[in-house]
């Protein structure tokens, strides 16, 4: 009875051991086959961008790509920021400070992808002193944060730092 | 094409089965009567299917990053072989698969003529096997012209230069080939083409391969005819079903993979 037993585990073993070798088997073939899909080192190695801001003006606003899609970086007037910041975090459809938005209030540097289906803002269009997407109407306002429309979030704020006073590294 | 009545047990099913015997064709694979005596010679239909699977799968991943332009092909290869996450592999598994594609082939034939598979009722599979082989040989061909290097080019002309030696029309069907006066950009162009068209014939081709072996059985290494000496025989076990079918393909498998491995090391060299 034991030895029968016995048998029966090391069989169970076996079986156990075989499959899973054949899951990992699996595993290693599929992997490459998906991950071949994926961004690949040269990619990657240009994702990050980094930008001259040395000319631009106080109230102006300039697009540069990054990644293949098109960042807003805009110089905002001491007006514009006390505007932005004076809302009302209630009349917001998805409330965010311009302060978590703006490390440096003076420049915005925000992805310029409207984050209803992808299209690109105008500026210094709509009801808000911002941003306008013709696609479908949604209205941005001087922090990029949704105001009127079917987007649901704000625009997205890109990882960036400054690098020096005039340069501004994405990514 | 199964000699038995498949029922499908549940009501949906025969639903199904009645409308498109699909199930049936699934009952037939499981339960297709082999001879008990096949051996290890047998399994390499099983492998070549395994191969032309491998092949396309891989094949339609390199076309994912393959560019088929005179001035871009061979940069594209390069790109797959050091930027493309595992490109490297994938297009070692494609190329050296194609060589062991060949060797499991040739293996195939060899068994076939060995044991006398293709007469009489086989020779069907026998003749559909060689269409097989021969657009094998022209899938290979176009293949490896794709990286568009100097062997690859030199490979090109000089083998559509073979059909310049036809009498009269020789010439017109070499320039044809070419799409102009020598092995140029439209010639990589059609041939990509084809290289990604032929290996759909082949798998068309191999299941009517396999069709054709259902209908009168496999042969088997003493010659009898299983179908009228079944109860001499007494119970047949299928072949798909055994361990040792599974085992050769990895035995194959892992040869492929020291063969890959060998390549990824000539190349560090």
């Amino acid at each position: 009875m034991s030895k029968q037993e016995d048998k029966k585990n090391r069989r169970d073993f076996l079986f156990t051991a075989s499959y899973t070798v054949g899951a990992v088997g699996l595993g290693a073939t599929i992997w490459p086959l998906i991950h071949q899909m994926n961004p690949d080192e040269s990619v990657k190695a240009l994702a990050t961008t980094e930008v001259d801001v040395s000319q631009v003006a106080p109230g102006k606003s300039i697009t540069v790509l990054w990644r293949g899609k098109p960042v807003f970086i805009k110089r905002r007037t001491p007006e514009e920021i006390a505007e932005v910041r004076a809302v009302d975090l209630k009349d917001l459809k998805d409330p965010q400070k311009d302060e978590d938005r703006a490390k440096n209030p003076e420049w915005l540097v925000m992805l310029g992808v409207c984050t209803h289906l992808g299209c690109v803002p105008l500026a210094d269009k709509g009801d808000f002193k911002g941003w306008f997407c013709p696609c479908h109407g949604s209205h941005y306002d001087g922090s990029g944060r949704i105001r009127k429309g079917p987007a649901p979030v704000n625009m997205e704020i890109p990882e960036y730092e400054f690098v020096d006073s005039n340069t501004i590294k994405i990514g | 094409m199964s000699d038995h009545n498949y029922v499908p047990e549940s009501k949906v099913g025969k639903w199904f089965n009645d409308r498109l015997p699909l199930l049936s064709l699934g009952a037939h694979l499981r339960e297709y009567p082999t001879p008990k005596n096949l051996n290890y010679w047998w399994t390499f239909g099983g492998i070549l299917t395994f191969c032309l699977i491998t092949q396309i799968v891989t094949g339609i991943v390199l076309a994912m990053h393959y560019v088929a332009h005179a001035d871009l092909a061979f940069e594209s290869v390069e790109k797959i072989m050091r930027d493309v996450n595992y490109g490297w592999l994938i297009r070692y598994i494609h190329s050296n698969g194609a060589s062991m594609f060949f060797l499991a082939v040739y293996i195939h034939i060899f068994r076939s003529l060995f044991y006398g598979s293709y007469k009489s009722p086989r020779e069907l599979i026998w003749i559909i096997g060689m269409i097989i082989y021969i657009l094998m040989m022209a899938a290979a061909f176009m293949g490896y012209v794709l990286p568009w290097g100097q062997m690859s080019f030199w490979g090109a002309t000089v083998i559509t230069n073979l059909f310049s030696a036809i009498p009269l029309v020789g010439e017109s069907i070499v320039t044809w080939l070419w799409g102009g006066y020598s092995v140029d950009n439209p010639t990589l162009n059609r041939f990509f083409s084809l290289h990604y068209l032929i290996p759909f014939l082949i798998l068309g081709l191999v299941v009517l391969h396999i069709w054709a072996l259902h209908v009168p059985g496999n042969n088997n290494p003493v010659g009898i005819d299983i179908k009228k000496t079944i109860e001499r025989y007494g119970s047949i076990s299928s072949i798909h079903n055994s361990e040792r079918y599974f085992c050769s393909i990895n035995v194959y498998d892992y040869f492929c993979r020291v063969c890959i491995f060998l390549s990824k090391c000539f190349r560090s060299l």
